[in-house]
């Protein structure tokens, strides 16, 4: 990765030292939102420490401190838990830590009761993630036994209900934005319905696309300020963390079946940069070398 | 109107130039480098077009400046309250404090020592590019309605000189104390011993109407 961004422009130096910069301020205002008694300061101290963390574990990417960025997306999601933001899942995502994300989406699932209307005040959005996530999980083979049992005592049922629920309110939210490129709505829920019921890499490549494509068009837009571009002066992060937990969360799956999403975006017509970051950060992800055909090649 | 308070680092400074700017106020680039300017320059270099500038192209070769850095001759002098920025992705406003920016102004990212000055400005809710004792809330959406990659910088944009009565005091931040801070997870703190008080500062409180930085 940092090959690659010195020919992109970056200073690598100033991105070090604000990773630990970033990682400081986000890990002290985390510990002064525990001894807060105003709540909406407390909040207020969580929020912007989560945020910081959030920069300095996708600073750490450009870095190639990829253990150290895992550490930090962590640390972000325990904050984003706390604040009742299912964001938390995004970032557990890139921290590779299943279980507390699993954990979390088992206690937040169930959205609180209708008659509350809490999906309304704001917080709707935020079941995009959960959607998603959920749907990643969800085993598409399932056993016929175990699910005649679970539909016998009404799990299923319930588990079913609470989908069409959430996929319901997303839907009257469809256009609205979400996350920081501001990805419609209805991009989520369409991508949570091909990982849920037609995983196949041709309906996954084709779901995906939308969240790539605008990924690429903020690359094309941010380069074009060759200023702001090199002093990472952007409305996003060059391994967008919104954009990088979607397309892992999409390579997670793809790679059960040996299937590389890495190698598949090079059939997206995309920019050479917005590739590079994302090859560079799924590769990092899994611990793969930089460049795979060199690794193969002899003397 | 608004007294605002804000911030300003200034980075690579000692205590003798720091007690200088108290004592003589803060000047703009334009006026740092030449001494002085006429009067009757100021109201053609009070722009909308060099506040754009200020804020979105400062080190950039500026052709009506016969292709020098605008930062040279601008006007203006930028300060920080702090801000409150959307975060779509979790559906909350993240409040950032004004020492965030003023410390990383000051220190350079944590390279060099500078100061950080307690300031007081006169905002009106509007754009006032051409009143030189007001000063520009360019962090204000609802005034400054355009993108800037900028904006979450918590900037209010001072004129040609923010004077004397308007600077309450300079804290010291040493770039490797704040820096050693930070790596060990804690906030750079200021040191109480190399505090500047100005003299020359008049509260504002005592008029009314102030509003504190974001902390």
């Amino acid at each position: 990765m940092r090959e690659l961004l010195s020919q992109f422009g970056f200073d690598l130096e100033l991105v070090e030292r604000a990773c630990t910069i970033q990682r400081g301020i986000g890990a002290a205002y985390l510990k002064m939102s525990i001894e807060e008694k105003n709540p909406s300061r407390r909040h207020d101290y969580l929020e912007f420490g989560a945020s910081c963390l959030r920069k300095a574990a996708s600073h750490a990417i450009l870095i190639d401190e990829q253990r150290l960025s895992e550490k930090l997306f962590n640390r972000c999601a325990e904050a984003y838990a706390q604040l009742n933001r299912p964001y938390a899942l995004m970032m557990w995502l890139l921290g590779r830590n299943q279980d507390s994300a699993r954990r979390y989406l088992s206690q937040t699932w169930s959205p609180p009761d209708e008659r509350e209307r809490p999906m309304l005040a704001g917080m709707r959005e935020q079941y995009s993630y959960s959607l998603l996530f959920e749907s990643a999980g969800e085993p598409i083979e399932r056993d016929r036994n175990f699910d005649e049992e679970r539909a016998r005592s009404g799990e299923l049922h319930q588990e079913q209900t609470t989908r069409q629920r959430i996929e319901s309110e997303l839907e009257a939210s469809a256009a609205s934005p979400t996350g920081i490129l501001g990805i419609p709505v209805v991009h989520y829920v369409n991508l949570a319905r091909t990982l849920r019921y037609e995983r196949n890499v041709g309906s996954i490549l084709e779901s995906l696309f939308p969240f790539v494509a605008i990924y690429d068009l903020a690359v094309r837009t941010a380069k074009a300020k060759s200023e702001h571009w090199r002093a990472l002066r952007l409305p996003f992060h060059p391994v967008e963390p919104d954009i990088l937990a979607v397309v892992s969360l999409a390579d997670d799956l793809l790679r059960r079946e040996d299937v590389s999403l890495s190698r598949l975006l090079n059939d997206y017509p995309i920019s050479f940069e917005s590739r590079a970051l994302l090859q560079g950060a799924l590769r990092a992800r899994y611990g793969e070398p930089e460049n795979p055909t060199t690794a193969f090649a002899t003397a | 109107m608004i007294i605002q308070q804000t911030l300003k680092g200034i980075g690579g400074i000692d205590a003798n130039t720091a007690w200088a700017l108290m004592a003589e106020g803060i000047p703009c680039n334009l006026v740092r480098r030449r001494g002085s300017i006429a009067f009757a320059e100021i109201p053609l270099r009070l722009t909308l077009r060099n506040l754009d500038w200020h804020q979105n192209r400062y080190n950039r070769p500026d052709p009506l400046e016969g292709n020098e850095p605008f930062s040279w001759h601008t006007p203006f002098i930028s300060t920080t309250a702090g801000t409150v920025e959307r975060f779509i992705s979790t559906s909350t406003n993240i409040v950032t404090p004004a020492w965030i920016e003023a410390a990383d102004f000051a220190t350079s990212s944590f390279t060099v020592d500078g100061y950080i000055f307690y300031c007081y400005l006169w905002i009106v809710g509007r754009q006032t590019v051409k009143h030189e004792a007001l000063s520009e809330e360019l962090r204000e959406l609802n005034v400054y309605t355009g993108f800037s990659p900028f904006q979450p910088e918590g900037e209010i944009t001072a004129k040609i000189s923010i004077p004397p009565a308007q600077i309450e005091k300079a804290e010291f931040l040493s770039a490797s104390d704040a820096y050693n801070a930070v790596q060990d997870e804690v906030l750079p703190v200021f040191d109480p011993s190399r505090r500047i008080v100005n003299p020359l500062f008049v509260d504002p409180s005592d008029y009314n109407n102030v509003r504190p930085a974001l902390a």
